[in-house]
Parts: structure tokens; sequence; C-alpha cells
């Protein structure tokens, strides 16, 4: 340290000898700011994303959802701006954009997702479907988009430009259907597209070629039961999944090669009142199906080689009035679901190894809406 | 767990450091000090973008520019104005609160309170809108070190500061660190320092 005179004559010390002799308190408070900073800058935990379509406000809501405690956070901006009444909502395997059928305006919107926030922003023009799209699917290649268009009784298909999410009409579709299409689920290949209708209690299965076109699968189609209304597909792409909301069943299908459907032993297996959605986890070993009328979920293990749904302990859960969608976390730790009469989403978590769910405590969303779809995203 | 701090200026954190300052500060001596203390340097926030939807929260840099106005020896209000940039968004702080300094041969601690208002900005395009910007209160509380280095000058050698604000209807805790130099007017006391 250097001490030297000021014109008044009193000393002043400097700090010329960069800072060898700062004060305990100096050194001190380094040290308590660089605790501090590392605390700060710790690594977080993981988080997913979440939209709902508000068919009511014309809107999507986002959220973000942390993967340890199932906490969500609305993200800035939402809901977001979507068509009249919009419904289903699909996101893309790359999670770069996100499409919302628009059931009264008859169309598709087309968002990128924000890759650091998870915010949308819709991209002009939408695209025109049949009348009344009520249910997408995507082959897992993100390269095809599925339209069910339960008033015009018809499926759109469309390729997916890569690069900028943008939609072209396949050649050859829409394709007409059996009244009132209302669910469709491709298998992971993109072989196949199985699709349900209102009251018919049947599947309709088509092959679809690279091109999107669509033809009817040799013996389409395939007995459910009474009242299908949703179906999944089993991951693996060994089964097809159907809600039977009359019966009170979900019926068990295998796939074969040509794409044909069979029951597996045992099926359609019991349900609660009313199933009306239903999900797998992401390794296909559980099913979960919600029960309308029930207010409940319906918890089964998938015996994989033979497609047999066991009840698991515990089953079936409680969870909001009304519950009409339910999805899995692509992480495997939690299962959503909407509840139509409480307006909320509720977060359970699944059971390492059991698959059981288990309410996630208050960790739920409130959409002061009703909800017209959900999709997961990571 | 790990995450428990993470991303938030916890104001336990900053009672547990300002209670450490105030416990190793050596008693004052009487001297002179600046009627006015002008700080500007860089500053880094630690901005808590979970509460808005981001998958942590995230660092921001910019300004830190400080007016202090010494009424007495260790009494003096500062007025505090920042900025903040970041992956899409940045913020803004503009602060006044009363300050306390403990002066020494070749230093001051100084500790003070905050108040006054954020605007913090997101750069997210909507068809209607090129972002989402919002104002609201803030109060908060820091302290720092400055080291004497020239007849006029003093380095800001760390200023910490967190904060409390309501922003985007949500509510934040933020942390700042700042650094830089601090140039003295004027003069107050019974020896002439400067």
């Amino acid at each position: 340290m250097t001490v030297r005179q000021t014109k008044a004559g009193s000393d002043i010390r400097t700090i010329a000898d960069g800072g060898r002799n700062m004060s305990i308190v100096g050194k001190a408070m380094l040290l308590l700011s660089t605790l501090l900073f590392l605390a700060l800058t710790g690594c977080a935990p993981g988080t997913h994303v979440a939209y709902v379509t508000l068919p009511d406000s014309n809107g999507v809501a986002a959220y973000r959802i942390r993967d340890v405690s199932g906490a969500f956070t609305e993200i800035i901006g939402s809901p977001y701006l979507a068509g009249t009444s919009p419904a289903a909502i699909l996101l893309s395997p790359s999670g770069r954009y996100a499409y919302v059928a628009n059931r009264i305006d008859n169309s598709i919107s087309l968002y990128s997702v924000n890759s650091l926030i998870g915010s949308l922003t819709e991209i002009f023009p939408r695209t025109t479907t049949g009348l009344d799209p009520a249910a997408m699917a995507m082959n897992s290649a993100g390269s095809l988009l599925f339209v069910a268009n339960e008033i015009g009784s018809s499926i759109s298909v469309y390729s997916i430009n890569s690069a900028s999410g943008a939609l072209s009409q396949a050649a050859g579709t829409p394709v007409s259907t059996s009244p009132n299409p209302v669910a469709l689920a491709v298998t992971p290949s993109g072989n196949f597209l199985y699709v349900v209708n209102t009251n018919l209690g049947v599947i309709f299965g088509y092959s679809v070629a690279s091109s999107g076109a669509l033809q009817l699968v040799s013996g389409s189609p395939f007995p459910s039961d009474t009242g299908a209304f949703a179906l999944t597909m089993d991951p693996a792409g060994h089964f097809v999944y159907v809600a039977n909301s009359t019966a009170n069943t979900v019926s068990v299908l295998a796939i074969a090669a040509n794409g044909a459907l069979s029951h597996v032993p045992g099926s359609p297996f019991a349900t609660g009142t009313t199933p009306v959605a239903l999900a797998t986890s992401p390794n296909g070993q559980y099913l979960y199906i919600v029960n309308e009328s029930s207010n409940n979920i319906t918890e089964y293990s998938i015996a994989p080689a033979t497609g047999f749904a066991s009840t698991l302990t515990g089953s079936p859960v409680s969870c909001g009035i009304a519950p009409t969608f339910v999805v899995a976390d692509p992480n495997g730790y939690f299962v959503y679901v909407v509840s139509q009469g409480a307006k909320t989403i509720s977060s359970f978590l699944v059971g390492s190894g059991t698959g059981e769910l288990t309410a996630a405590g208050p960790k739920s969303a409130t959409t002061s809406a009703i909800v017209g779809g959900i999709s997961v995203g990571h | 767990m790990i995450h428990k701090f993470a991303g938030r200026a916890d104001f336990s954190v900053a009672s547990v450091i300002l209670f450490l300052v105030l416990i190793s500060a050596s008693p004052l001596r009487a001297q002179e000090a600046a009627r006015v203390d002008a700080f500007g340097g860089f500053s880094y926030m630690r901005f808590n973008a979970l509460t808005i939807g981001y998958p942590n929260d995230t660092n921001l840099y910019g300004f830190n520019a400080e007016g202090t106005f010494n009424i007495k020896l260790w009494l003096a209000v500062t007025a505090n104005v920042s900025g903040n940039y970041g992956s899409q968004m940045s913020s803004y702080h503009f602060m006044i609160g009363p300050q306390y300094t403990w002066r020494r041969d070749t230093s001051n601690i100084f500790v003070h309170g905050l108040f006054g208002k954020a605007q913090n900005n997101v750069s997210i395009v909507q068809p209607t809108r090129s972002g989402f910007e919002s104002v609201g209160r803030s109060f908060g509380a820091g302290f720092g070190y400055d080291h004497d280095w020239r007849d006029r000058f003093s380095i800001r050698v760390l200023q910490i500061d967190v904060f409390h604000s309501d922003t985007f209807k949500k509510s934040q805790n933020d942390a700042r660190v700042s650094t830089g130099l601090v140039f003295h007017f004027g003069h107050i006391g019974h020896h002439r320092k400067l």
C-alpha cells in the first residue's frame, strides 16, 4: 500500500499494490459473494411444456412443468390466439412446431415454438381442412399430419415441410369415411392409421403411403365395442387401445403385419363409467384411462407379449370432476388429467416400477375455461 | 436439494450475508467523506425467469449506475439505475433508498435499502406485438465494498443487491452483482480528505 500527501496535507492510502492488502472484511465479502453467486447460478432441475386449447376463448394456454415437483408455471404471453374453437393440438417430434385444429374455422393453425421459452407464435396463413377438424395424429417422423373432419366425415392428410413446418395437402385427400370420425392414431412406423367414428363401435384401418395416400386395410373395419370413442397406440406399435364409452370397456387389439386388428385374449377389459380418453406410458408398460362419469382413472399393466391388460393395485384413482383428457409426460414421471368440471389440469406421479398413480398434491393448473385438447412436449 | 436456491435470490441468504458483514466490521473512525459518490460499472443479474415460464432462471448482463448523496458521514441517500440484458429479455431497475456506510482508512463498506420500479421486457414476437413489457414495484437491499484508488476515485470491488419485484403478474426474486468505479465530489467531515 502506498501513502502520499494531498494538497491539504492529509495522507491518503491507495490500492497500488493490486489489492494484496485488502482488508479481511473485503476478503470475507468476496468469499461470501462467490458463494452467493454459485448458489444463484446452480442448475435447476429439468422441465417440460404442456399446451392446452381453450375453445371458448379461442386460445392456447402454455405451461412450463418442473420434472421433479410437477409444478405448473404459465409461460409468458399465454394464452396465445388461435382460430375459432380450437380443439386438438399436436407438437411436432422436433418440438419446433405446434398444430392446432380450429373446429369452427375448419382450419389448422401452425405455431413456431420458441426454443428457449416455449412460447408460441402463429405462422399465417392457416391451412384449410374439411368440416369440423376434431382430432389429429402425426407420424413419428413428423412428415405427415392426419386430420379427422367430424362433420365432413373425412380424413385430410398433409405433408409437413421439415424446415418451415408448413402443411401441404396430400394428393387424393381428404378421404371420405363413415360418419363422424372423432379420433385417430398412427403407428410409430407411420404405415397404418386407425380411426374411430362416433356410435359405430368399430375401428377403420388404413395403410399409409409415403405420399400420404390412404387405403383401407383388408378386413377393415374391425370390431371394438359399443361406443368406441378414443384410441391410442402402443409406443412399440404392437397394439391399439380403444376406449368404448358406452360399454365401459377398453379394447386391446393386436396389429398384424398387414395392419389388420384382432382382439387380444381377454379383450375388451372393464373400465370405469364412460371411458373417454386413454394414454400409455412412454415405455408402453402401463395404460391409463379416464372415466368421465365415475371421475377416476383406471390403471393397467400391459403384458408386452400378449397385450393382456391387468388392473393395477390401487386402481381406480380418483381425479377431478368429468375428466376428458389424459396424457403422459414424455419423461415418464407424470400423467396429466384434464378435468372439464373443475377446469383444471392435475398432475399424477407415476410410481417407479409400479406404474401406479398418486395425485401430486396441489400441482395443477386452472385453465379457467373448458379445454379442447392437450399436448405435452419435452 | 441443489435447486432449492438455484435461480432465486433468497432474502434469507442476503440477511445472513448482511449479518456477517455487520459483525465483521471494525470500529468506526471519525473521518471525512465526499458529499456525492457517483458509481458506474458492470452488473450481472440472475433473473428469476422461472416465474414467467423459462426453463431456468436466466443470466442478464449490463450496467449499474448510482448517485449517492452523503448527508452525514454514515448516512446517505442513494439513487440507482441499472439495465441488464440477456436472451430475449431485458430488465431495468429504477431505485432509491437510504444507505449506511462504515468508513475505514482506505475503504468503505455500505448497506442500503432500495425502493422503486422494475421494468422487464421479453422479446417474443406475436402477430400483433413484438414482445411483452411489464412495470411493477420493486424493493430490495444490498451491500458493497469500495476501496480507495486515487484522490477522487474508488474501486467498487463488489456490490450485491437482491430485489423482490412484481412484474408480469408474478413475483420475482432477483440478484444483482456489480463492480466498477466510484467518483467522489465535494466534501463533508472534519478533515479534508480529497
